[in-house]
């Protein structure tokens, strides 16, 4: 859907036309018009993966598109970096804000308008950095360190960062997803004062009554491609739902299986964890996983997710309770024989692959020691590694040119590939994916989502732990939440509703506290 | 207006034999250099290669290449496990102290020679790995930073040493010098002889320091134990998300790595000075001097023994040229700076590639 002509005026502070970008061969983004005018909000709306993120990319320099024109104040402008975007105006706010923990509020925006080659005086910052705070109601102290603040107080913050470089066009992502109700009213509050002020914001959301409640115009994509293009006025709930899902959703997840040929895989009581700093992150939780069932666990970062994670996998020290995998205690397991029997695919890859290794010693990084492997005991057999090696990366469909490139040069989405090939590989008889489609593409995500349930459906139990509601929502058959260190059982897929997910996310056990008086 | 961009980009692997192209390039680049300097302070370029040439084939090259190499070998398992040892210089005292300690006070002038020489390689090997242990479970178990406690050791070791020559140890047949008397015929290393000539070569420790490189290439590279140690060396988040043991490996690589130091000490001692002497002179900075051969022979053993000769050969082409030029020993630091220094930014430009972009 292209842009008309007269749709243009002198309003147009940005026009892309014919963004093309591929990923792949996976077309992230198919011949794509988009337009900002002056002093509105406007919303880009679409599901994960539509395309969305990949657009404003473009417009900050951080991709470079394959096809396609921008044009900035009606003059045809080269973004081939974050300085270039910068430079012409546009700035976004990320969905996870970049900051350094270590430096304060001004420190940390200094910095960015340095490396920018923007310099002012530090105490200069500091004063916009309370001007605007006060004029926005943001609340931040600029001598805070970062480490101290709250993830909104961090978006506000990124918020004051684009302010301070002077941005016309603000590009938020998803800003209000992991917010509670007046962090999302002060948010909704800011864009309107900045659209007063002459700025235009582009609000990247997949919340229909976001967009409804905001936005001046909407723009809807789907797989890539522009589907609508509307006014706010000439938008309904109805009308939004129907152009953004063509069909019903096919439900991923079947019926459950059998519940009484199912074992025990996984039974935790009583677990406490502390983290680093010694903070209980773990308090007191209680879970049961069982073969041939995915169970999600949905929770804003931070929440004691991981925690809970390592201590399963072996790696974090438990402070009290018992974790039971296969009948014994993971204390009775040494730290090789757990890795096999668990697999573990992080959300951080680099943990889990060796970038500066070849993709063969990577994919034998669980299963070195085994007898098939080693030849008198102690000599690894590298031939029938590579062997294996060439044969995981067919089967997973890893874009390699041959085993013996290092893992470094993969995309995050093969390097993804990498690890589950390896994970799958050793046949766990319980999986634990973290995130996993938080760095990929649509694409990928699904096939990823499709490998798991595969993998339950032959009897496996896969612990899932997601900040993505939606996506905890489509893949698990039970559901919980981790909040501040407490694990809550929502029940099963068919009794939960996207919104509980994140209401718990948000406040965790307030929740029940308000259904019971209400 | 034009702007030049220069970026980077990791290259999907390294420029082919780049394990010998980067070496060999960087030893032409900084001669060269080296040749423009020394040339500025008037040192005569043929002269220059009439020393190195000489330095290339001279039995004392070989005879300094024995502990830059053993030493090396040892240092490039640590490395390999990002395991930072510098305390070779520590380690080779250690094995220089114990063998000398053994062969003056405990090993009767009865026993064979064979078995003589074989027990101080294997007590010299161990009071290299204790060494060297120290820091290994300090860092193990509390992670206390190794590079400062093996450097601390090195200077222990060498008070040590100094205090035993000066002190306790001070032959009685040395006329008050400060080194211990010559140690008992059955101790001594058998030195290679050249057309009826004796060199400083000693041929126990000259195979020793071959059959290292070899053992420790194999180890390295085709056994478990090697894997280990090379994803622990690469990826610490990696080795523990695998369930790899890590203390053993940081054990492993120190002992490994101060045992190999202490065979170099030993070798010292017993088959070139056949007496202990000052620290400053047994180890003579050789541990240090072999982290560069451990680098420059890209932590490979086998590219070691080519390192290793040929640090041998410029240290002694140091000496030759401070007697027949005058210029200082410290020049041939120069030599050793650049290359370093070329070397880096060689192996850089193996694995990324420079791209430069015009753009108006």
């Amino acid at each position: 859907m292209n842009i008309p002509p007269t749709f243009l005026n002198s309003n147009t502070v940005v026009l892309m036309r014919g963004i093309t970008k591929e990923f792949y061969g996976f077309k992230a983004l198919d011949n794509v018009d988009f337009d900002i005018k002056k002093g509105e909000i406007h919303v880009l709306l679409g599901e994960n993966g539509a395309g969305k993120t990949t657009l404003v990319k473009i417009l900050t320099g951080v991709y470079l598109m394959d096809k396609g024109e921008i044009y900035i104040d009606g003059v045809k402008r080269d973004i081939r970096n974050v300085g270039d975007a910068v430079k012409y105006g546009i700035s976004i706010v990320n969905q996870y804000p970049q900051l350094i923990d270590e430096l304060t509020i001004t420190e940390n925006i200094s910095l960015s308008l340095r490396s920018l080659g923007i310099i002012h005086r530090f105490n200069k910052i500091k004063e916009k950095i309370i001007e605007y705070s006060d004029k926005y109601s943001f609340k931040l102290d600029p001598d805070k360190y970062v480490r101290d603040l709250s993830f909104s107080e961090r978006q506000r913050v990124e918020i004051l960062k684009a302010i301070l470089l002077d941005s016309k066009v603000i590009i938020m992502d998803e800003p209000t997803t992991l917010l509670t109700t007046w962090e999302r009213k002060l948010i909704y509050q800011f864009m309107k004062r900045a659209k007063e002020e002459g700025r235009s914001i582009v609000l990247i959301t997949h919340k229909l009554s976001e967009a409804l409640e905001v936005a001046d115009r909407i723009t809807i994509l789907k797989k890539g491609r522009v589907v609508a293009r509307l006014n706010a006025e000439d938008a309904t709930y109805g009308k939004l739902m129907k152009l953004m899902f063509d069909k019903i959703h096919a439900k991923t997840v079947d019926r459950k299986r059998d519940v009484d040929s199912r074992n025990e895989i996984l039974r935790i009581e009583d677990l406490v964890v502390l983290d680093e700093y010694g903070r209980k992150a773990v308090k007191n939780v209680n879970l049961k996983l069982y073969s041939g069932e995915i169970v999600g666990i949905a929770g804003i970062a931070g929440n004691g997710q991981r925690e809970l994670i390592e201590a399963i996998y072996g790696v974090r020290r438990r402070e009290a309770g018992k974790i039971i995998f296969l009948g014994r205690d993971i204390s009775k397991y040494n730290a090789r024989e757990l890795r096999k029997l668990v697999g573990y695919i992080p959300d951080k890859i680099p943990e889990a692959v060796i970038l500066n290794m070849p993709i063969y010693e990577n994919l034998i990084l669980k299963k070195y020691d085994d007898s098939m492997i080693l030849r008198k005991k102690i000599f690894i057999d590298y031939k029938s590694v590579y062997k294996y090696s060439s044969s995981l990366i067919s089967e997973y469909n890893i874009a390699a040119e041959d085993p013996g490139v290092d893992a470094g040069t993969l995309s995050g989405g093969n390097l993804q590939k990498l690890v589950l090939a390896r994970e799958l590989s050793l046949d766990p008889p319980l999986i634990i994916a973290v995130n996993p489609s938080k760095t990929l593409d649509h694409f990928s995500t699904e096939l990823l989502h499709s490998t798991l349930i595969k993998y339950r459906d032959r009897g496996k139990a896969i612990l899932l732990v997601s900040e993505d509601s939606e996506e905890v929502m489509k893949v698990s058959d039970r559901i919980m939440v981790m909040h501040e260190g407490n694990l809550y059982e929502l029940g099963s897929k068919d009794e939960v509703d996207l919104g509980l997910i994140e209401e718990y996310m948000i406040r965790g056990g307030e929740v029940e506290e308000v259904i019971k008086v209400g | 207006m034009f702007k030049i961009e220069v970026t980077i980009k990791k290259r999907s692997r390294e420029l082919p034999y780049s394990g010998f192209i980067i070496p060999l390039s960087s030893i032409i680049i900084s001669i060269s250099i080296s040749l423009i300097i020394l040339g500025l302070y008037g040192v005569d370029p043929g002269k220059f290669f009439k020393v190195f040439t000489t330095a290339l084939i001279s039995p004392s090259s070989i005879r300094y290449a024995i502990p830059l190499i053993l030493s090396g070998v040892g240092l490039a398992v640590a490395y390999k496990a990002n395991v930072w040892n510098i305390g070779a210089e520590g380690q080779i005292l250690a094995g220089a102290l114990v063998a000398s300690g053994l062969a003056l006070y405990y090993i009767p002038p009865t026993m064979p020679h064979e078995a003589a020489i074989l027990l101080l390689y294997i007590a010299a090997f161990l009071a290299g790995s204790l060494t060297a242990l120290i820091p290994a479970i300090l860092k193990a178990l509390y992670n206390v930073n190794e590079v400062l406690s093996t450097l601390m050791i090195n200077y222990i070791m060498m008070q040590i040493v100094n205090y035993l020559v000066y002190g306790p140890w001070r032959g009685k047949k040395e006329y008050g010098y400060p080194r211990t008397d010559i140690f008992p015929n059955n101790t001594i290393l058998p030195q290679l002889e050249i057309g009826g000539l004796k060199t400083t070569i000693n041929i126990p420790t000259l195979i020793l320091m071959i059959g290292s490189a070899i053992v420790i290439y194999v180890i390295l590279f085709k056994t478990k134990w090697g894997y280990e140690i090379r994803v622990y060396g690469l990826s610490e988040e990696a080795a523990r998300y695998g369930g790899l043991e890590i203390w053993k490996i940081i054990i492993l690589v120190m002992v490994i790595s101060g045992g190999l130091a202490g065979l170099a000490g030993a070798g010292e001692v017993l088959g070139v000075y056949k007496q202990l002497i000052r620290a400053e002179r047994v180890s003579a900075g050789f541990g240090y001097t072999a982290i560069i051969v451990a680098w420059l022979g890209n932590l490979n053993p086998l590219g070691i023994l080519l390192s290793g000769y040929f640090i041998g050969v410029l240290v002694s082409m140091g000496y030759t040229l401070q007697i027949f030029t005058g210029v200082p020993y410290g020049t041939v630091n120069i030599f050793t700076g650049t290359l370093l220094l070329t070397l880096i930014s060689l192996d850089f430009l193996s694995k990324y590639s420079p791209v430069i972009r015009v753009r108006r």
